[in-house]
Order: C-alpha cells, then sequence, then structure tokens
C-alpha cells in the first residue's frame, strides 16, 4: 500500500493497532466453514430435491383444480337435464285431460288390479241379491 | 520471498475454481492482520467485539470470494466487508454504546478533564491515548482516518469501501485529521504535565 499523507498521525494509528491486535489467537477456520456451509440440511429440502418437493404438490394442486374443473360442469349439466325432465314430465301430466290420460299405456299389474275390482263389483251384486231375497 | 508462492489473485482464483479451502486459510492469513487493524479501529480495541467481527468478516468473505472479479483493489474489498461488519456490531451494542459516545465524543473539550483520572494515567502509552481520541470520533470518521494516514488508501477507494461520495470522504477527512491532532495534543498534554 502507499505511504500515508500524514505520517505522524498514520504512524500513531499504525503502532496502536498493531499493538492492539498483538497475540491474538489464529483465525477459528473450523467455526467459519461450520457457520458459512450449513451441514445435516434434510435432501427434502436442499438442492434440486427441494425442487421436487415443491413440485409435487403443486402438480397435485394442478390435477385436482383440473379435476374440478371438467367434472362440475359436466355433473351440473347432467343435474340439470334430469331435473329438467322431471319438470317437464309434470306438466305434461298435469295439464292432459282426464279422460284422455293414456290408459293403454298402464302397465299389466295396475290392469290385475282394475280386474280384482270386477270381480269385487259382481261379489258386492251377490251379496245385495241375498240381501234382496232374504 | 519464494517467488513459487500464488499472490492472493491466484489464491483467489483458486478458490473460485475448485473450492479450495486451503487457499482460502491462505488468503486469509495473509490479510488477516489488515482486518484485525481495521476492526481494531472500527470497535476502538474492543477485543471481544473484535474477535465476534473477525469471525463475521471470514464467513462473509468465504461466502463472498468466489464472486470478487477484481473490480476494486483487495485492500478496498476487504475494507468494505469490515466496514459493514464492523457497522453492524457497533449497531448491536447501540444502546450500551450510545451513552459513552454521547458523554465523549458530543461533549465539548473541557469535559476530557472531567474523565477518570485513572483513565488518564492508563493512557500514558500511546496505544491507550490513541483509543482515547478514536473514542472521540465516529467510526465514519475513524475508518477513514484510518485507512487514508495509516494503511494509504486513495480516496476513491476509501469511498468505495465506506459508501459515500469522494466530496464526502474529503471533507470528513480533513475534519477529522484536525480533530484527532488537538485531541491527541491535549490528551498526551494532560499526561505530561
Amino acid at each position: 500500500m502507499n505511504r500515508s499523507s500524514n505520517p505522524k498521525a498514520g504512524d500513531l494509528l499504525r503502532n496502536a493497532a498493531d499493538d492492539g491486535i498483538r497475540d491474538m489467537p489464529d483465525p477459528d477456520f473450523d467455526s467459519v466453514y461450520a457457520r458459512a456451509v450449513p451441514k445435516d440440511v434434510p435432501k427434502a429440502v436442499s438442492g434440486h430435491d427441494s425442487k421436487a418437493a415443491i413440485r409435487l404438490p403443486l402438480l397435485a394442486a394442478a390435477i385436482l383444480v383440473a379435476t374440478a374443473a371438467v367434472g362440475i360442469p359436466l355433473r351440473y349439466n347432467s343435474i340439470q337435464r334430469n331435473y329438467r325432465a322431471q319438470v317437464a314430465g309434470f306438466v305434461d301430466w298435469l295439464y292432459t285431460p282426464v279422460g284422455e290420460f293414456p290408459v293403454a299405456e298402464i302397465s299389466e299389474p295396475f290392469q290385475v288390479m282394475f280386474d280384482s275390482w270386477n270381480l269385487l263389483d259382481s261379489s258386492f251384486d251377490l251379496v245385495g241379491d241375498e240381501q234382496a231375497g232374504g | 520471498m519464494d517467488s513459487e508462492a500464488p499472490d492472493d489473485s491466484e489464491l483467489i482464483e483458486r478458490f473460485r475454481e475448485t473450492g479450495d479451502r486451503h487457499a482460502f486459510e491462505l488468503f486469509v492469513l495473509r490479510n488477516v492482520r489488515l482486518i484485525r487493524r481495521l476492526l481494531f479501529v472500527m470497535l476502538r480495541g474492543q477485543r471481544d467485539d473484535m474477535q465476534d467481527a473477525e469471525q463475521e468478516v471470514l464467513v462473509k468473505l468465504f461466502k463472498s470470494l468466489p464472486r470478487f472479479r477484481g473490480a476494486s483493489s483487495f485492500a478496498t474489498y476487504l475494507s468494505r466487508i469490515v466496514h459493514h461488519t464492523a457497522v453492524d456490531e457497533l449497531r448491536k451494542h447501540r444502546r450500551q454504546r450510545a451513552l459513552s459516545e454521547r458523554v465523549v465524543a458530543m461533549e465539548p473539550a473541557p469535559d476530557l478533564e472531567r474523565i477518570d483520572p485513572l483513565a488518564l494515567v492508563i493512557a500514558e502509552e500511546g496505544r491507550d491515548g490513541v483509543i482515547e481520541v478514536l473514542s472521540t470520533l465516529t467510526p465514519d470518521e475513524r475508518f477513514v482516518l484510518y485507512l487514508k494516514d495509516a494503511e494509504g488508501l486513495s480516496l476513491n477507494e476509501i469511498a468505495a469501501a465506506i459508501g459515500k461520495p469522494l466530496g464526502s470522504v474529503k471533507s470528513k477527512l480533513s475534519r477529522t485529521r484536525v480533530r484527532f491532532k488537538s485531541r491527541y495534543e491535549e490528551i498526551i498534554g494532560d499526561e505530561s504535565k
């Protein structure tokens, strides 16, 4: 280094500083390295592994969002369609005149039920006749 | 001097390229006296603080040395690290130090006469006298004065080391030289009576 432009003050300061640092121990490099290079960092949060540790949850979240984005509208449409069909069927039934109700389309169990009513009717007649004759 | 001994730039190059810790240690051992002298001035000779700060400086050096590209001189580079570290160290002890700095630095010269006579007896030695005077200066003032007058750095290098404009460093230096001289003469004069 260049020499001082103010030798007297410079020498005083330099001598004082040299005197002040005398007997200081050698630098402790082990503790310097221990502080500068952290050890025992878990693999999952260090280097490339830390990237994987971040990517995996992100990927899972992305899949979840994509599934929701596609599935929810589809499901909603399906619900809507069913709902509309049911409402339309109800309205049709509501506005159909009673005489025009499609009896022919009544299923067999209903037919059996009507037949049994006829039997009952005739049995009522029999009972009535007996009472009238008695 | 051994002509085969690598110079500082070669050591840094080796450390940067291969992480050679031996090169780092050699570089530090060559420059540790400069680091310690600067810390002595900044921390006014407080051994415990100096050792803590030295450790911190070496950690910073270990981390930042691979990025050193020689844009400034080694002295400037080291001075900058030491300055930042010492300022941090001083901040850590701001409360306890602020009181004594205010008492010594903010009071006019006659107050120096009220300092414990025992302290003046101790100040018989030049080192203690210098520490006494350094204590009356701000950290930046003593750093500028020391770098210029004791280590011989240029004003531009000093400005880069403490991160202040060149003009500010110039005025600080001339002001501090006057103060240092008058305070030192006061203390030494009092001692010699």
